[in-house]
This record gives structure tokens, sequence and C-alpha cells, in this order.
């Protein structure tokens, strides 16, 4: 209604769009899934302790789509009658990590099967690539956020998109089990147990692709944009590793 | 062989068995291949429109 794009005489306008208006909400929710993760480790072990230096990287395939729940007054109004569908998209969460790792090797320093746990801490950089598709009615008789008919007609069937691979660098730390078996020397098979617990992902601000069919604005001088966040992120995982000792 | 000497034995390969090898110590590299398991995602939006 306070876009001057859309409704630059103010049209229908009291004094509401005398204030910037309070932000848009929404939320999108997502199934989990099972991926790959595949790792590279440099570590040195002087005695039963053991430290490393880990990367990770593992790809999470949502591919599903979500309908969005929206939160705030004004585009819950909007969802009665000028939204005809607002869905959001992930397809997947690409990260690669890096852990400095501590360990305990339990058992005899010549066991040939070496039980062990640690815990580790470190950075990953996060990408989300995350869709959202707001599109308005095409009857404009459906359409109430406007008494006029004209910016009804203006309004209707215009889109809201955003499609975008969202970034971030979230810190976390993860807890460690596992079971090294010497198949020869210098090689040692083993499986892998892991917890991995990370921060807030909060991506940086980002221009909508189509904001109700225009560039990504309200004709106000300051561009519109939109941010994603989720709560944390964390993964199990396990795996095979094979270590070469020097 | 007797029950008595019987065990014995086994124990003795089992002991062999899990201390075979020299210590391992030192530097290693290592590579991991596996599976990760995320939970259900919540995405949150805002923006100034």
């Amino acid at each position: 209604m306070c876009s001057l794009i859309i409704n630059p005489l103010g049209v229908d306008v009291t004094d509401q769009c005398d204030d910037p208006p309070p932000p848009t909400f929404w939320t999108n929710s997502f199934g989990g899934t099972t991926d790959i993760q595949s790792g590279l480790t440099v570590g040195y072990a002087p005695g039963p302790i053991r430290i490393e230096g880990e990367y990770v990287h593992r790809m999470s395939s949502y591919t599903d789509r979500s309908d969005i729940a929206i939160f705030d007054d004004v585009t819950i109004d909007k969802q009665e009658q000028e939204i005809e569908l607002a869905i959001g998209r992930v397809e997947d969460l690409r990260s690669h990590h890096v852990f400095a790792n501590v360990y305990y090797d339990f058992g005899a320093a010549m066991a040939k099967w070496t039980p062990y746990v640690g815990a580790g801490v470190g950075m990953g950089r996060s990408a989300l690539g995350y869709g959202t598709v707001w599109k308005r009615n095409d009857d404009p008789a459906r359409i109430a956020t406007f008494v006029d008919p004209t910016l009804r007609a203006k309004l209707a069937g215009t889109t809201t998109i955003g499609d975008a691979r969202l970034t971030d660098v979230v810190v976390g730390y993860q807890l460690l089990g596992g079971l090294d078996y010497r198949l020869r020397d210098p090689l040692t098979l083993g499986i892998k147990i892991r917890w991995a617990r990370f921060g807030e992902f909060m991506s940086d601000p980002v221009l909508w692709d189509q904001l109700r069919s225009h560039e990504s604005s309200v004709g106000r001088g300051e561009a519109v944009v939109y941010r994603i966040a989720t709560d944390g992120t964390g993964f199990w995982g396990v795996g095979l590793n094979l270590k070469y000792w020097f | 062989m007797s029950g008595r000497l019987r065990f014995m034995v086994v124990l003795a390969v089992l002991a062999g068995s899990a201390t075979a090898g020299k210590a391992q110590t030192g530097l290693y590299v290592q590579m991991d291949m596996g599976l990760s398991v995320a939970p259900p995602l919540t995405v949150e939006g805002t923006d100034n429109d």
C-alpha cells in the first residue's frame, strides 16, 4: 500500500505510511536429510592424547518446498486476500568446516584395536540455496489491500521472487568417538561417529529478484532487502576412515 | 587338551592379536568418507518491504 511504485499518488493511504512499515516475518520448515560427507585430516599422537586438524565437506540436499508461515499482522492480512501463493524452497546446504580436535585413545599403545573419544571446535562456511515465491491473486476483485480498482488491477498477478545462494560463517563444536583397527603398518582402518552443532546461520541482506514484479524497491530511495536465518545447524555423521602413519 | 589349557591357549591367541604391531604414535594423515544426517531445518526470513 505504501509503495510509491505501485501507488505513487498515495491513493487510499492515510497516515500509515508516515513511518516505515514493520518488517515482514515468515518461516519455512523442511524435513531432515541424509547425505555424503567427506574429510581430510592431519594429526599427531605423541601418546594416548591425540590432536588433529580436520577438514570436513558435506552437502545436505533438501530439494523440497514448503508453504510459508507468516507472522506479521500486515502480511497475515494480505495472505487472506491478496496473496494467492507463498512458498519457500531449500535446494541444499553446502558446508566447508575446519576443526581442531583432541582425542583420547584407550587401551595399550600396542593394541590392534583402539577405541577413542574426542571433541573439537571449529568453524564453517555454509551456503544455503534458498528460493521463495509470493504470487498475488490474478483476480483484482479478490484483492482488498486497495479500494481503488486501478491499484487492485496493478497489483493483481504480480510476483515477489527471491532465489539466491546465501552464505554465512558459523562457529561450532563436535563430539567424536570411534574405533581404529590396525590393518598393517602403516595403515589403520577406522569408523568414526560425530555429533556436530553450529551457531545461527544469518545471511547477508539480499535484493529480491522481483518485488511485486518490479525492482527491489518501494520508490522511497532505499532498496528492499531480505535475509534468511536458521536457528542453528548441526548433524550426525558416521564414516569410515583410513589413516597413514609416518 | 584339558579345558583349562584350551582356555589358556585361546586367551594367549587373543592377547597376541590385541597387541600385535608397533605402537601407533607420531604424525598421520587420514581420509574420511561417510554419511551425515541433518535434522529438520527451519528457515526464518525477514525483509523491510
